[in-house]
């Protein structure tokens, strides 16, 4: 008797595993090109797709929170405090306690279904900038939904159908209530939220951080540099937004060295072709004389550059590697390119992957393509090669009705030295960008100016990265070199 | 041989006469309203009078390119030239921040272009704030006052 419940317990066991192979094969691994197998084209059915999303072992949504939330912290804190102001960055404690505070207000303000907002002038942004207030400024624009995913929340209960490019938290000294205003830089609106009674609470952090501090950075606001000129023959070839926060003293940065984290070890290509998701003795491979490793299949092709570039290119956005189905969320296949980037970032055997931003906007898209831009960055200065084509990016995706249909990643590794270097000042900064883009006729608008590391090769120098109106949206990089 | 000389001496003396003409005077009469008003505009302060908690005070502004502009305080009966002089870029910014050493500070911004056009705007700015070294330097001690 006991014999037999033993064989029973044992068989039931071997059913249950059996069912989760199962389902493990047809749903989660690909044994056979697309195309080719009925159980891979499955997942694609959207009714299935959601069936599918609610399994355990279900891959399909993004589900490394953490990647996603670190790669869109915000580069910069800035602490107001009226006569004061301090800016925080990523390497520093007090922008963990900073962060921690954001984090718990806008936590409650993702959960209140309440609805308490309201639409206000810029001016009255402008006067919590002026006082006590903390000011978060990201460098791209977010809808509520991946807003709410940079803080691990579910956007479900919010009632914002904006969008996000900066957001300023305060406190109101009478009703005690922290106050939450959201700035849409596309279309200047401003929505201000009243979220919990944590107010005096923000006010008593905001005067704590910057009691003895100087007010080192101002607002192009601030100077009126903003304003249009009244009638007079000054034309001026750069145009500064109202929000460009200006550094009066110049500052000292960690020179850093850059390397290249990959070898030319075949078995590390393979790896990396597994990492993205393809069997490597399926693909034909040849090798190019300066070293560069191609995998090529009917549907797409893999280069391994040995001097760190990756890229992959699908002939057809179908036949590229499926990320979702279905209406796209910004957050979900940012998400998703930054798994491929890690999975790619192991298969080196590198150490643990720089940091790294996103720098696109995370917004539904009009069509249906897709673009994911990032950075890496040191200390939370941002890094941005310059690779000389167009884009000048760590890490390129272009998604197409779901599916990746291209992926470029430029592998590097930093290490401080033991030098460092100062920042060119501000207004020659300025100056130099005018000499080099600006056009009176048609001036060039600077939307944010912001210290970051100019690489080139295997160089990192200290530069100002800026992004402006100009038509290739791309970051124009100012140093004493250029 | 003697022509030479005497062209040289001229292009020399023309140059040095240029330069000269160019520089910025160390002294400015507060009667002087200078010979144009199109080479530069200040944004802060946004009027000629401003008060400031802060001892650092920003002066922003923008002019033409090439433009030099020097800071003057007054001292007396005129306005005397502070180190605070810089030349306007490509940008046509500027944002200088100057020290406020007292409490009602009366400057001359002056700008002047390489054709000799120059322009003054007077500026008030009162510092408000209080530190502890201008509390210590407001003490006063009265001798006959002090019991032996």
């Amino acid at each position: 008797m006991r014999k037999e419940r033993i064989k029973t317990v044992i068989l039931v066991l071997l059913m249950l595993n059996c069912l989760q192979l199962t389902g493990q094969i047809w749903f989660n691994k690909k044994l056979w090109p697309f195309g080719y197998n009925f159980f891979n084209s499955l997942p694609r059915i959207p009714v299935i797709n959601t069936i599918i999303n609610k399994l355990p072992f279900s891959k399909d949504t993004f589900s490394d929170d953490s990647l996603f939330s670190n790669a869109v912290k915000p580069q910069a804190i800035v602490i107001n405090g009226g006569s004061a102001r301090e800016v925080y960055y990523p390497h520093q404690k007090s922008y963990g306690e900073a962060y921690k505070i954001i984090n718990n207000v806008i936590s409650n303000l993702l959960a209140s279904s309440s609805g308490n907002s309201l639409v206000i002038p810029v001016d009255e942004w402008q006067s919590y900038l002026k006082g006590k207030s903390i000011f978060v400024s990201y460098n791209f624009n977010m809808n509520a939904d991946s807003f709410a995913k940079c803080f691990n929340k579910s956007a479900d209960s919010f009632s914002f159908d904006g969008i996000v490019s900066d957001f300023i938290i305060t406190g109101d000294s009478v009703t005690k209530k922290s106050i939450v205003c959201f700035l849409d830089k596309s279309s200047g609106i401003v929505t201000k939220f009243l979220v919990d009674n944590s107010g005096e609470e923000i006010l008593k952090y905001i005067e704590s951080a910057t009691f003895g501090k100087s007010l080192s950075r101002v607002f192009a606001f601030e100077l009126r540099l903003d304003e249009n000129p009244p009638n007079t023959s000054i034309q001026r070839p750069v145009l500064l937004d109202s929000f460009v926060l200006l550094p009066m003293d110049n500052e000292s940065i960690d020179r850093i060295a850059a390397s290249n984290p990959l070898g030319s070890e075949s078995y590390v290509f393979d790896k990396i072709v597994t990492a993205i998701g393809y069997t490597p003795s399926s693909l034909r491979k040849s090798v190019s004389a300066d070293g560069t490793a191609s995998y090529v299949e009917n549907s797409a092709t893999i280069s391994i550059d040995p001097r760190g570039v990756i890229e992959y290119n699908a002939v057809e956005a179908e036949r590229g590697i499926f990320l979702q189905s279905g209406k796209i969320q910004p957050f979900n296949i940012a998400g998703k390119v930054l798994q491929i980037a890690e999975n790619i970032w192991h298969a080196t055997g590198a150490d643990k992957m720089p940091e790294i931003n996103i720098v696109s906007d995370l917004t539904d898209p009009k069509g249906s393509d897709f673009f994911v831009k990032m950075n890496f960055s040191y200390n939370g200065i941002p890094v941005i090669p310059e690779t000389g084509d167009e884009e000048g990016n760590a890490i390129f995706a272009h998604i197409s009705n779901g599916y990746l249909k291209s992926f470029r990643i430029n592998l590097k590794t930093f290490n401080k030295t033991e030098q460092s270097d100062s920042t060119m000042p501000i207004i020659p900064a300025i100056d130099k960008l005018a000499e080099n883009y600006g056009n009176s006729s048609n001036p060039l608008i600077v939307k944010n100016i912001f210290k970051c590391y100019r690489l080139k090769e295997d160089t990192a120098s200290v530069a100002w990265g800026v992004r402006a109106n100009n038509n290739q949206n791309k970051t124009i990089i100012i140093s004493s070199e250029s | 041989m003697k022509l030479t000389r005497v062209l040289l001496l001229s292009v020399l003396f023309i140059t040095l006469f240029a330069v000269t003409a160019g520089a910025m005077p160390d002294v400015v009469w507060p009667g002087d309203g200078g010979n144009t008003s199109g080479l530069i505009v200040i944004t802060k302060p946004p009027k000629d009078r401003s008060a400031t908690f802060d001892r650092s005070y920003v002066i922003s502004g923008y002019g033409k390119e090439g433009t030099v502009v020097a800071i003057y305080k007054l001292s007396g009966d005129v306005y005397v030239k502070t180190n605070y002089e810089w030349q306007i870029g490509a940008s046509t910014y500027f944002a200088i921040p100057i020290e406020l050493d007292s409490k009602k500070n009366i400057l001359l911004c002056r700008a002047e272009d390489s054709s000799g056009q120059y322009q003054h705007a007077k500026l008030e700015i009162t510092y408000l704030g209080s530190s502890l070294s201008d509390v210590v330097r407001n003490i006063t001690v009265d001798a006959t006052s002090i019991p032996y």
